[in-house]
């Protein structure tokens, strides 16, 4: 058989990495400080731990900074690490489960909350022994069912290494689907279970996304001009001119920081959730080839529950959630983001981030150490 | 009359079909803890130093196993899956591992179908360290794979199509050099033993309190399938002997213990750090007798079919059943590997006689030469008919004998015992109810006098004699009762001032206490 060319390594180990850790530190930790505070507050009756859902990676640096920081639960009986958390590859979800624990769910996130049965999932079990294909699909809906029970989440780290909206996929792309269903997914929980949560995003933006989707994010900003003018006030103040497809040409991840959190949080009010802006975070990241370069964004929010569900609101109430978006997304705005490797070049800041990360890589490794000679 | 014609013969060789590894393949161990152990087994072979195994407990969902052995190349693995599978090559190379120079445990190449008792489909990444290589592979197994080979006419076809594999080469990535098999499609058999059907007890990361929670049970079991499968690897995996609080191991288990330490196999299934428990982690105690045991060193060293067959171990005995049951009885090792578990059966011993005292012994023989051709394809049980085999059956139960007899005899010393404990408690209960009733202390004494009372109160010394040899009822037990109803009359009687109305109630006063 000849030989074909090595598939590269796509795992990028970021663990090292201190533009990554920047916003660990600086964007994640107080966001997850704050959930955790917020948690404890309201359950402290009941003890219900925190619940954590991530996309991790092998590393899993964000999980091993929470439990430094006392954050994430422990099982007081076994001491293991109680956290959610879903991964593709094989291979990395075996390190994650050596060394995270928890509760792991193998898979493609988009693709185990996206399930929808058919007549092949209806009319078998897995107990039937049915054919491989068939098989392939009930292992999936049973994912589903697992992560559905899972739900509600106090915090969900998303942290998608690719694309939003990738060149040939439906304007309504998975990823984007995906965080509709779990907005739905957390509002089916109950108010008193899941009141709020926080949610830490994390994509990456290419200029070679899907220009449908892009043109749909122009005509949402557009529209959000013509209608609000607090927000139409902050965009002229920022950006001067006030067509937004200036704004995508002049600076994509400018135009995306303001268009994309924008989007989420539209379609989570349509699912009874009003986002509050907390911080958005964008660095560029320069593979071997400068023309592929391309950029990370984090954005950071916190979400409430609406007192009443959107469908059901009078008139004067619907106007009240639709004023708490306008001030959602003209924070997004006024707030801008955070260029990280800007932040990084003052000598305290990137000397205090790599000194964390160093923290957090010896607390992990010191829990690993301890768990290979069995006295974790 | 005899024909004249002559009979045709024949003669030829002998072969098997390829069928056979087929279904093989399908199921040939016994336990879930067999089947991962032969995976840890093909790791050890690979001069691994880790394997980490997960499940994903309480879920049960999928297997891992990952371990930092030599891993293979893409090339390895095609021959392996092109006609590989049984036809192993690694004992032709002198027996032993190139880099840690351990004994090879894989014979005949089927280590990785264990896989396929798991599963119809995984993959499988693989670092090469020699050829700085790596791959990522997929296998699916056919559907119905046993059926399907039935129908094949083994004539025609030369190998039997078992499923179909896809690989790729990666980058090498040296922190990952070794081999990872990830089942994500397992058998709905193996989610169904594990996922539990009510409240999951998680075993704690440390082994030390696993082993704990587990002697705190009758039997492991009891706690679930899955600390049987964690208890299962443990004794059977060649990993070493949890570390001792102080004293030393055992002189029989010397040997073994510093020969595992040396291969420094680590084990780690979901977090939990597996060891091998060793004789010293018995719990003390636990009854009003504090147990004792001891170790009995075993030993055999002889030429049986023209081949040496070497055997060293120990048997711990003890004067309380073992628990938990799982570790009752022998288990055999060869190559430092278990074969299946305990053998309560003590390699077929008559136990019946020995009533409940062969829940009083445990064994961990060690087969440093020989065995192995009696060792049966499943590596869980042995082929009865073997030579050595049955050698290894004669010299067992040779040792268990006298085990078993100094085991009645001890048995029989501590019964008297606490018969003579019990019967002393007693009469001193009934020297406090006659003080009481009378205001007189007494006490037994021994009489030698023949003609006198069974039973005698002499008031004068404020002794009472019970006449031993007198035909007392039969039965320990019987008999001390009907002593001590004696000793209330006589004393009743002895109170000679009294009247007989206030002696019958001294003497039902009493009775009350000795029943």
């Amino acid at each position: 058989m000849p030989a074909r060319p090595a598939v590269p390594n796509t795992r990028d180990n970021w663990s090292r990495d201190r533009v990554k850790h920047y916003v660990r530190l600086h964007g994640w930790c107080p966001a997850c400080k704050h959930r955790a505070r917020a948690v404890r507050a309201v359950r402290a009756r009941n003890a219900e731990p925190l619940r954590y859902f991530t996309l991790c990676a092998a590393a899993a640096v964000d999980v091993f900074m929470l439990d430094r920081l006392d954050i994430l639960p422990r099982d007081n009986a076994t001491n293991r690490l109680r956290v959610y958390w879903c991964e593709s590859n094989g291979r990395e979800y075996a390190d994650i489960e050596d060394q995270v624990g928890g509760i792991g769910f193998l898979g493609k996130l988009e693709d185990i909350l996206l399930f929808e049965d058919d007549d092949d999932t209806r009319n078998y079990t897995l107990d039937d022994e049915p054919p491989l294909e068939v098989r392939r699909k009930l292992i999936l809906k049973d994912r589903n069912s697992r992560l559905r029970e899972a739900f509600p989440f106090d915090i969900l780290n998303l942290d998608f290494c690719g694309q939003f909206f990738p060149p040939h996929s439906p304007v309504s792309s998975p990823m984007l689907r995906s965080i509709d269903r779990i907005m739905e997914w957390q509002a089916q929980a109950g108010t008193v279970t899941c009141p709020a949560f926080t949610l830490l995003l994390t994509t990456c933006v290419r200029r070679d996304g899907n220009p449908e989707a892009m043109d749909e994010l122009t005509e949402r900003l557009r529209g959000n001009l013509e209608e609000s003018g607090a927000f139409k006030e902050s965009y002229s103040r920022s950006f001067g001119d006030l067509d937004p497809r200036s704004l995508r040409s002049d600076s994509l991840p400018t135009f995306f920081a303001l268009s994309f959190p924008k989007a989420i949080a539209s379609s989570a009010l349509e699912r009874d959730w009003c986002a509050v802006h907390e911080d958005t975070f964008l660095y560029e990241r320069r593979p071997n080839q400068p023309r592929k370069s391309y950029w990370m964004l984090s954005w950071i929010a916190h979400f409430e529950r609406l007192d009443k569900p959107a469908s059901r609101i009078g008139r004067s109430r619907f106007q009240d959630q639709s004023a708490q978006y306008e001030r959602a997304i003209t924070a997004i705005i006024e707030k801008g983001y955070v260029n990280v490797r800007e932040e990084l070049r003052t000598r305290s800041v990137e000397e205090r981030t790599s000194a964390d990360l160093d923290a957090v890589i010896d607390h992990r490794n010191r829990y690993l150490a301890a768990i290979r000679d069995g006295s974790a | 009359m005899p024909s004249s014609r002559r009979r045709s013969r024949s003669h030829g060789e002998i072969h098997v079909s390829s069928k056979t590894l087929v279904h093989i393949s399908q199921g040939i161990y016994r336990s879930t803890a067999s089947t991962l152990r032969e995976l840890v087994s093909n790791s050890f072979d690979a001069d691994a130093t880790e394997v980490v195994i997960t499940t994903n407990p309480p879920e049960f969902d999928h297997v891992t196993c990952t371990d930092n052995g030599s891993g293979m190349t893409r090339d390895d693995f095609i021959a392996l899956m092109t006609g590989g599978i049984g036809d192993s090559t690694k004992r032709v190379t002198g027996g032993r591992t190139r880099k840690l120079n351990r004994p090879i445990i894989g014979r005949i190449g089927i280590g990785l179908l264990a896989v396929a008792q798991l599963s119809n489909a995984f993959e499988i990444w693989s670092h090469d360290r020699e050829s700085k290589m790596a791959f990522h592979g997929t296998v699916t197994l056919r559907d119905g794979l046993s059926r399907a080979t039935d129908s094949i006419d083994p004539e025609a076809v030369e190998a039997v199509p078992m499923g179909e594999y896809d690989t790729e080469e990666i980058e090498f990535e040296p922190t990952r050099a070794g081999t990872s098999i990830v089942v994500s499609d397992v058998k709905r058999g193996f989610t169904r033993k594990y996922r539990p059907r009510s409240t999951f007890e998680a075993p704690p990361t440390d082994f030390g309190l696993f082993l704990e929670r587990c002697f705190s049970e009758r039997r492991i079991s009891s706690l679930g399938d899955y600390w049987e499968l964690l208890w299962g690897l443990a004794v059977q995996c060649p990993i070493p002997y949890f570390p001792k609080a102080s004293t030393e191991e055992p002189q029989p288990l010397a040997k073994a213990a510093t020969r595992l330490d040396r291969y420094g196999l680590a084990l780690v299934v979901d977090q939990l750090r597996l060891w091998k428990p060793g004789p010293w982690q018995y719990p003390d105690g636990s009854t009003d007798d504090a147990i004792e045991s001891h170790i009995a060193s075993f030993q055999l060293d002889e030429r049986v079919a023209g081949e040496r067959l070497k055997v060293s171990g120990y048997l711990h005995v003890q004067n309380e059943a073992i628990k938990p049951t799982e570790r009752r009885g022998v288990l055999v090792r060869i190559r430092d590997v278990g074969i299946g578990g305990y053998d309560r059966g003590f390699l077929d011993y008559d136990r019946a006689s020995e009533g409940p005292r062969a829940h009083w012994i445990s064994g961990e023989l060690y087969a440093e030469e020989g065995l192995e051709g009696a060792l049966n394809v499943d590596r869980d049980s042995f082929n009865e008919m073997h030579p050595h085999y049955l050698c290894l059956q004669d010299r067992l139960h040779e040792a268990l004998h006298p085990l078993f007899r100094g085991m009645q005899a001890d048995q029989r010393k501590r019964t008297a015992r606490k018969r003579t404990q019990k019967q002393k408690e007693t009469r001193d209960r009934l020297i406090d109810a006659i003080r009481d009733a009378v205001d007189v202390e007494y006490s037994f004494g021994v009489s030698a006098d023949e003609a006198a009372a069974v039973v005698r109160i002499d008031a004068r010394r404020r002794k009472i004699y019970i006449d031993e040899k007198a035909e007392w009822p039969s039965g320990s037990a019987t008999a001390e009762l009907a002593k001590q109803i004696a000793v209330a009359r006589a004393v009743a009687s002895d109170q000679s001032h009294k009247s007989p109305r206030e002696r019958d109630e001294l003497f039902l006063r009493l009775l009350r206490e000795v029943l």
